[in-house]
């Protein structure tokens, strides 16, 4: 004779194991949405209270981390809509670097501002796609789930933007050096 | 690994195509001065947030501070809204019938009084003059 339980909701080290843990992977993405890293942390933390609350639903979804992605992200534009923060485009949300040793400080400025101005010239789905890609270090099943989209379709955004910035450096670049 | 071989990893990179273990590789390895595409990962490179080591253990550790201290929050809530709703129910009066006033009463009675006024009137009205078994002999105004 053979029993079957049928578990409903997960335990807490389930919820650690499969949820939880994904905070690290969050923690970019959320970061840069809210601009600040105190805020990060206490963000993630509501996140994860929301999720445990709802762990009999989380439990029961066939991709976790795609819930978690997006519980996450919703979180993040439901507290900038509260503060009446504008919810800009991936962009506008990165921080303003600082110049290392290496580069001279106006050049490296004068290089980031180009860099500002070819992605807030790419579209708005390929400018997130790319920054969630290349700076937040997202797989592609993460952005996908976040931005409800396929991942194919993600797949070609982010060629798209990839090819697009490659292009624009590339002029500035040879128009560089023909000026040199 | 050979030039030949970044310039593979880049060409796939730009398909979207590459893994981020690739692209972690090519974050660390492309110098800005080589590539136009370097530019950018350099830049890329500066904008990434690290994670702390240990950070989901640490983050755990204050979560589960966090969920006891609301749950207390909770239980206390609860317990001041039992405490609130024991001391309401006590303190509601019981609407008491209402009482009449002096005057009101005084008329009532005097109503009453004009009642059975008539009804006696009425009884005087017929005299009766004899009365047996079998008849009864009154006089009346009408």
């Amino acid at each position: 004779m053979s029993f079957f339980v049928i578990k409903s909701s997960m335990n807490k080290d389930e919820f650690r194991h499969k949820v939880f843990s994904l905070s690290e992977r969050l923690y970019p993405m959320v970061c840069r949405l809210l601009g600040n890293t105190a805020n990060a942390e206490d963000a993630i933390q509501e996140i994860m209270m929301k999720l445990w609350v709802r762990r009999k639903q989380v439990g029961k979804h066939p991709n976790i981390t795609a819930y978690v992605f997006l519980t996450a992200r919703n979180y993040c534009i439901d507290l900038l809509k509260k503060k009446n923060l504008p919810i800009d485009a991936a962009a506008s949300q990165l921080r303003l670097l600082e110049s290392d040793n290496r580069h001279d400080e106006l050049e490296w400025r004068e290089l980031n501002a180009l860099i500002y101005k070819i992605l807030e010239k790419l579209p708005r789905q390929q400018q997130d796609v790319l920054i969630m890609r290349d700076i937040d270090g997202c797989e592609f099943a993460e952005i996908a789930a976040t931005m409800q989209l396929k991942v194919e379709h993600i797949r070609v955004l982010l060629s798209r933007a990839r090819k697009q910035v490659g292009l624009e450096l590339e002029t500035i670049y040879s128009n560089e050096r023909r000026g040199n | 690994m050979k030039e030949e071989e970044i310039e593979n990893l880049i060409e796939k990179y730009k398909a979207g195509t590459s893994t981020l273990d690739e692209e972690q590789f090519l974050l660390e390895h492309t110098k800005d001065s080589e590539s136009a595409m370097g530019v950018w990962f350099e830049f890329a490179k500066k904008q990434k947030r690290e994670v702390a080591e240990g950070f989901s253990d640490t983050l755990w550790q204050s979560f589960q501070n966090r969920k006891a201290k609301r749950r207390r929050l909770w239980i206390g809530a609860m317990s001041v809204a039992a405490t609130v709703l024991l001391l309401i129910a006590f303190l509601i009066d019981v609407p008491k019938p209402q009482e009449l006033s002096y005057h009101q009463k005084e008329a009532l009675l005097a109503q009453a009084l004009d009642l059975l006024a008539d009804a006696e009137e009425a009884k005087s009205e017929e005299n009766i003059i004899y009365e047996n078994e079998l008849i009864i002999i009154y006089t009346s105004w009408e």
